[in-house]
Formats: C-alpha cells, sequence, structure tokens
C-alpha cells in the first residue's frame, strides 16, 4: 500500500481548486496530478491489452477502464500540448489488418511489458516536468512555442489509420525539418521505418526485451479480444495522438554514431548497446536541473525521449 | 483448500429452514437447520448439510474459443408448493430450475425382482403379493427440471424470481429477458442497452431484480451509479425507465475514480417493497421509490479506504462487487468488507457495527467482538490499520434469515452462520 499522505503542495488553494480540478486523492505530496494521470493511464492500459483470461473477460471492467482512459485522453486534448510518451502503446484501430501487424512490434513492448508505476516513474524524465496541478489552471503552461509542428491547428487522424502511416509520415518531416540528416539519423529512420519487425523492442522501461515478447504479445492481443466488445472500442481514443504531434525540430543523434557499413545486416544488434539506461545518462543533465513550469525545453524533453525510442528501438 | 471450493453466492429459502451456497466449482450445497431442541431452548437449531449436488459443469464456447465457467453467480429459491422445493442457480450463460425431494421411503416386496434388484426367474414365483412403502434412511435428491439456455450473449449477473411465482428475469451485461418458469425454448426480451455501434459503449447493466409486491415493477442498476425503475405494463420492451434515481456527484470527492467507485454492485428491495437499497464500492444507499433524486439515507462501509483508490484500482479490488441485504424487518442491513469484516447498520439508531469473520479470532459460541479500523493517526490497542488490512479477505456474499437473527456470512472458502445471542 502506498504510505500516508502528506500535505499536499497547493493546499493553501485547496478549497477553491477542488471544485474546478481533479485532486489526486492518492500519494505523497509530491506525485502531481499529471503523473498520477499518467500513471493510471499506464495502469490501464496494462490491464486492457495484458490480460489473456481462459474465460471472456469481464464486460463491466472493460468498459470502466476504457471510459478512465477515454477521460483522460480528454483531458489531455483540452489541455493540448501535454503530450502522453506512452503514445506508442497505442493500437491502430483496426487489429487485424496487416499495418497492424507491421507496426504492431514497434510499439508493443510498452503494451506488452508490465509497467510498474514505480518503474514507469523512475525511468521517465517526466519527472522533471512535474507539473503542479494548478498551473494546469495557467493557460501559458500549455504553450510550446519552439516546438515545430502541426499540433493543435491539425485536426484528428481518421481513426482507422494506422499508426504506420503516421510513423511514416513523421518521420518525413523529420526530414524536412532536418535537410541534411547525418547518416546516423537516416540510418535509424530508414531501419525503423522498413524493419520494424525486426527491431526488438526497447524503452525507457528496464527490462529491455527481445522481440519474440512483442510478438507474443501480439498475437496475445489478437487473440484476447472478446467476442462483441473487443479492444478496438478503446482504440478510438487513442488514435487522436499520433506521432505527427510530437514532432520537433532539432533531434540530438550525437549518441548515435553509427557506422553506415552495419546500416544492412546487423543493424538491430549493432544499435542493442544504446540501452535505455544510456538514454536516461544523456538525459540526465536535464533532469538534474530543477524544471520551473514554463521552460520550453521541458516540452522538447518530452518528446526528445519519445523520438528517440522511437528511432532507435534498440 | 481448491479454488473450486470459493463461495459465490448465499441464499436462505422462504422461511429460512434451508440455506443454498454456490461455488467457484459449480456445485450447490444447501444447509437445513435443525429442528429446534427443547432441551436447549437457549440456541436454535444448527445448521448441517443437507444436500450437494453439481450444477453446472465447464463450457466451452467454440466460436470464441473461451471458456464458459461453471461458477454459480446467483442462487434464488422459489416459494413451497408442495413437498418438494425449488431453486433456480445461474452461472454466466445458463440459468437451471432444480427440484430437491426427499426420499424416506422406498417399495419393497415385488414380485419380479429380488429386494437387492436381481430379477428373480418367473417360473419360481408361486404366490403374489403387494409391494409396500417402508421407511428408509432419508435421501435427498436433486435433478434438474428445467434448462434455460442460450439465451444470453454476456454474462448474467442476476436472476429473479417475479411475484406471480410464474415468470422471472435473467440480466447479462446489456439486456434482462423474461422467463417463464415452465418455458425453456423461448424468452421475452425487456431491456437491451446494447449500442448500434460497440464502440460507443460506457455503461453496463449491473444487477437487476423484481419488486416484491408489485409483479410488473422492477428495477436495475449499471455501471454509472444510476438505478432505473421499469413497468412492463408501459410497453414490451422496457428501454424508457419509470424513474432514474442517480445522486448528483459530491464535487468535493471527485477524482480520477468516481465514476468506477459509483458502479452500483447489488441492488435489493426491503421486503416491504418501500424501499431499495444499492451497494456501490464505498457505501450503502437506501432509496425511497418515491424519490429519485438522491438516497434518503447513506452508510459508509470503509471510507478510509478512499485514500487508496489508485492501489486499489492497480490490484483490481476496486472491481469487487460487494453484495448487501436487508434483516427480516428492513430495520438494519448487511455488508462485507475486507479483512473478512462485515458491518451492519442499524436504520433506526443509527449505529453500525464491524464484526469479522474468521475462525482464529472466534471459538464458537462466544460473542463476537466489534472491530475497528483505524484510517489515520495513533491507532488503539485493538484497533487495526488500514495498511494492515488482508485485501484477498473479502466478504462479497452475506444473507440474513427471513424472519430470525440469523445470518450467513461466506468468506473466501468458508462459510460462516452467525445468530444473536438469545436470552
Amino acid at each position: 500500500m502506498l504510505g500516508k499522505g502528506g500535505k499536499r503542495k497547493f493546499d493553501e488553494h485547496e478549497d477553491g481548486l477542488e471544485g474546478k480540478v481533479v485532486s489526486p486523492t492518492d500519494g505523497p505530496s509530491k506525485v502531481s496530478y499529471t503523473l498520477q494521470r499518467q500513471t493510471i493511464f499506464n495502469i490501464s492500459l496494462m490491464k486492457l491489452y495484458n490480460h489473456r483470461p481462459l474465460t471472456e473477460p469481464s464486460l463491466q471492467k472493460t468498459v470502466l477502464i476504457n471510459n478512465m482512459l477515454r477521460r483522460i485522453q480528454e483531458e489531455l486534448k483540452q489541455e493540448g500540448s501535454l503530450r502522453p510518451v506512452f503514445v506508442t502503446a497505442s493500437q491502430p484501430a483496426d487489429p487485424l489488418s496487416d499495418n497492424f501487424r507491421e507496426a504492431q512490434p514497434a510499439f508493443s513492448h510498452l503494451a506488452s511489458q508490465p509497467l510498474l508505476p514505480t518503474d514507469f516513474v523512475s525511468t521517465m524524465p517526466l519527472e522533471s516536468c512535474l507539473t503542479p496541478a494548478s498551473l494546469l489552471e495557467d493557460d501559458t503552461f500549455c504553450t510550446s512555442p519552439t516546438v515545430q509542428h502541426d499540433g493543435p491547428t491539425k485536426p484528428p487522424p481518421p481513426a482507422l489509420q494506422p499508426v504506420k502511416d503516421s510513423f511514416s509520415s513523421a518521420l518525413d518531416e523529420i526530414e524536412e525539418l532536418c535537410p541534411a540528416p547525418t547518416s546516423a539519423e537516416a540510418v535509424a529512420a530508414q531501419t525503423a521505418a522498413d524493419d520494424s519487425k525486426d527491431l526488438p523492442s526497447e524503452s525507457n522501461v528496464q527490462k529491455p526485451e527481445g522481440l519474440p515478447e512483442s510478438r507474443t504479445a501480439e498475437s496475445k492481443l489478437m487473440d484476447s479480444l472478446p467476442g462483441n466488445f473487443e479492444i478496438t472500442a478503446s482504440t478510438g481514443f487513442l488514435t487522436d495522438l499520433t506521432l505527427d504531434d510530437i514532432l520537433f525540430a532539432d533531434i540530438d543523434t550525437s549518441m548515435y554514431d553509427f557506422d553506415p557499413c552495419t546500416s544492412a545486416t546487423g543493424a538491430a544488434s549493432k544499435m542493442a548497446p544504446v540501452s535505455a539506461d544510456e538514454l536516461l545518462k544523456t538525459l540526465a543533465p536535464y533532469s538534474s536541473q530543477p524544471v520551473t513550469p514554463n521552460q520550453p525545453f521541458k516540452m522538447d524533453l518530452t518528446e526528445l525521449d519519445h523520438i528517440m525510442e522511437v528511432l532507435v528501438g534498440s | 483448500s481448491h479454488a473450486a471450493d470459493i463461495i459465490s453466492t448465499v441464499e436462505f429459502n422462504h422461511s429460512g429452514e434451508l440455506l443454498a451456497t454456490g461455488d467457484k466449482g459449480g456445485r450447490v450445497v444447501i444447509f437445513q437447520q435443525a429442528q429446534e431442541n427443547k432441551t436447549q431452548s437457549h440456541s436454535r437449531g444448527e445448521y448441517n448439510v443437507y444436500s450437494t449436488f453439481q450444477s453446472h459443469e465447464p463450457e466451452f464456447d467454440y466460436l470464441k474459443s473461451l471458456e464458459i465457467e461453471e461458477k454459480i453467480n446467483k442462487i434464488r429459491w422459489l416459494p413451497q408448493k408442495n413437498a418438494a422445493q425449488f431453486l433456480l442457480s445461474t452461472n454466466d450463460k445458463t440459468i437451471k430450475l432444480w427440484k430437491i425431494s426427499e426420499r424416506d421411503k422406498r417399495p419393497e416386496g415385488y414380485n419380479l425382482k429380488e429386494e437387492d434388484g436381481r430379477y428373480r426367474d418367473p417360473t419360481t414365483v408361486t404366490t403374489l403379493r403387494v409391494p409396500v412403502f417402508r421407511p428408509m434412511d432419508l435421501m435427498v435428491e436433486a435433478s434438474p427440471r428445467r434448462i434455460f439456455a442460450n439465451a444470453h450473449t454476456y454474462h448474467i449477473n442476476s436472476i429473479s424470481i417475479n411475484s406471480d411465482y410464474e415468470t422471472y428475469l435473467s440480466a447479462d451485461d446489456l439486456r434482462i429477458n423474461l422467463w417463464h418458469l415452465e418455458i425453456t425454448d423461448r424468452s421475452f426480451n425487456i431491456v437491451d442497452i446494447k449500442p448500434a455501434n460497440m464502440e460507443e459503449l460506457t455503461e453496463v447493466i449491473t444487477a437487476a431484480e423484481f419488486h416484491p409486491n408489485s409483479c410488473n415493477t422492477f428495477v436495475y442498476s449499471s455501471s454509472k451509479g444510476t438505478i432505473r425503475l421499469c413497468d412492463m405494463r408501459a410497453s414490451a420492451l422496457c428501454d424508457r425507465h419509470s424513474k432514474l434515481f442517480e445522486e448528483p456527484e459530491d464535487p468535493s470527492n471527485r477524482s480520477f475514480f468516481s465514476e468506477i467507485i459509483s458502479s452500483i454492485s447489488d441492488v435489493k428491495f426491503s421486503h416491504s417493497g418501500r424501499y431499495m437499497m444499492t451497494r456501490d464500492y464505498l457505501s450503502v444507499k437506501i432509496w425511497d421509490l418515491n424519490m429519485e433524486n438522491r438516497p434518503v439515507e447513506t452508510y459508509q462501509v470503509h471510507e478510509y479506504l478512499r485514500s487508496k483508490l489508485c492501489s486499489l484500482y492497480e490490484n483490481d479490488c476496486i472491481f469487487d462487487k460487494f453484495e448487501c441485504c436487508w434483516n427480516g424487518s428492513d430495520s438494519i442491513v448487511m455488508t462485507g468488507s475486507y479483512n473478512n469484516f462485515f458491518r451492519m447498520f442499524d436504520r433506526n439508531t443509527k449505529r453500525d457495527i464491524t464484526l469479522e469473520a474468521s475462525r482464529e479470532n472466534n471459538k464458537p459460541r462466544t460473542v463476537l467482538k466489534p472491530r475497528k479500523v483505524c484510517a489515520s493517526g495513533k491507532r488503539k490497542k485493538d484497533e487495526i490499520s488500514v495498511d494492515s488490512l488482508d485485501f484477498n479477505k473479502k466478504i462479497l456474499h452475506t444473507a440474513w434469515h427471513p424472519k430470525e437473527n440469523i445470518i450467513a456470512v461466506a468468506t473466501t472458502n468458508n462459510l460462516y452462520i452467525f445468530q444473536d445471542k438469545m436470552n
């Protein structure tokens, strides 16, 4: 069980805010609303996608978890530029399509591995971007002026758009933004797009499981779709958050100095040395600084992290 | 003990003489109250096993490649009309009507059969005699009389017998069907909340019950904390409710989990028919059927869990479906909690008590000691802190004798029967 709750940070505003803000009701005061929301979102996804019962899962439970996810997604949409890092766990609307089969392995690692909230908290650089719920009231927080993306102006893509398309278009836009990509980046992008099947799963989660894990998760997911209320029902909300939303101008690729000769074969194994821990080390300079809200690079940090895990995928 | 022994439902019959339990392994065990012992006037008869039978077997749905659990979700007794007893038992998909009858005599003295059943050689028969009934050891037989199948796509959560004693309803997540007890090949759909597009599904049916006196009226509760009262005379398909009971949300208690904890896990009419009780995750509410906008009474079962909802969501406890029950006079309501605790609320005195069903702490015939959970701050002696509660020890099913102060409380594997101290 969680430890006893301490005094919350914004006590003096408590009475006024509770009517407006859905306050966290759990845990120590330093767990912000945003972090708790992300934790709950992740737990919910895990519940929906990890579960492979022999009997039909409870429809009531599925509906309630689904509603939870939808509500959080609505909130995120309304808040505008808060990007959930785990958007990669989203499943395309049509899990039975071939596109799904191809795109799935690249993203299934987040769904297939049990993401304990503690793991999530410890590895996510989001810690450095904690936002007290009171500041969510402040509109100026929600802007990210330095990020060049289509963001709020772009209408949400149609629900049936396979993730792979948006991934490819995301990469296209990256190339547009960076007209002279390093060879490493081109290799990484190319390999990620074409050989996504071969990429062993990789993420900030401490367990870098290999390819079989994501394969199993994929087949598990396909098989576990309940007969009538399919998991597809829950994809309606997630496909709105596509990779298009997380593009930004600069990608720091300095740590990916790949030898172009190795790109053809064994690219996957060559990428392996770039582990989650090493990724974190590069981010450490950022996370060790106390971050105040409204710092523009805080949003970049989130997106940097995300884009790196997608591109590298070792 | 085995997982198949997990008790999944408990129900007294209309006289209280019989108590039925269903378990995860598809078995039904019926207990019978012993005749009152005239010499021991200070205690009522004990409950002993009367009959045990396998009600449901596991099945396999080949279309979906999924097992259909044999777990008994609900048992409901029919009122007794003759010497035999009848009950309905249901798993997720199929309802069965069982006849439980006693046999304490058997015919003896056949002409063509020996007593052990072997046939006699007809040529050796020289005289004729009339077989007579002789007493035998009591045998209780259960036989399935009706099987009501193939009417539910989703999981059955409730069955309820109508006050006309001819029809009954069965409810699953999205539909409620009306049956005639004599007819198994046909049922009428009276409620259907399935949306055309399943992606739009946000609410399911969680429980349903017929009104105890008015045979046209029933209620059903939802996962969003609403109760709808329907009148079958209004239309064939009761998609429009006559009344909608819903309490507005308390804004100061809003959280991520507000919807989940508002989901109603059980609904029960009072014996009088004037009130109904609902159980959601943290509370029990009493509703006056004439007032739709809020309950008339609310009792907190374990409010100290409100600050633990995230953990309870993570370990799935937040989805536990607690039941609730009335005593015979509708003055006390009872429901279960965690750590093998159960709670009683006296509606008249407004007092409540927490008791524990466990073998370690209670010897037979000792009075149960009240328990107290310490929510925060210094824990007093004999109090138990919230963090020490065992969330695997949950009491989901309780039942109250219709006439006397005898209660049945089911922990995971055990059934406890308590009675009040008679002076």
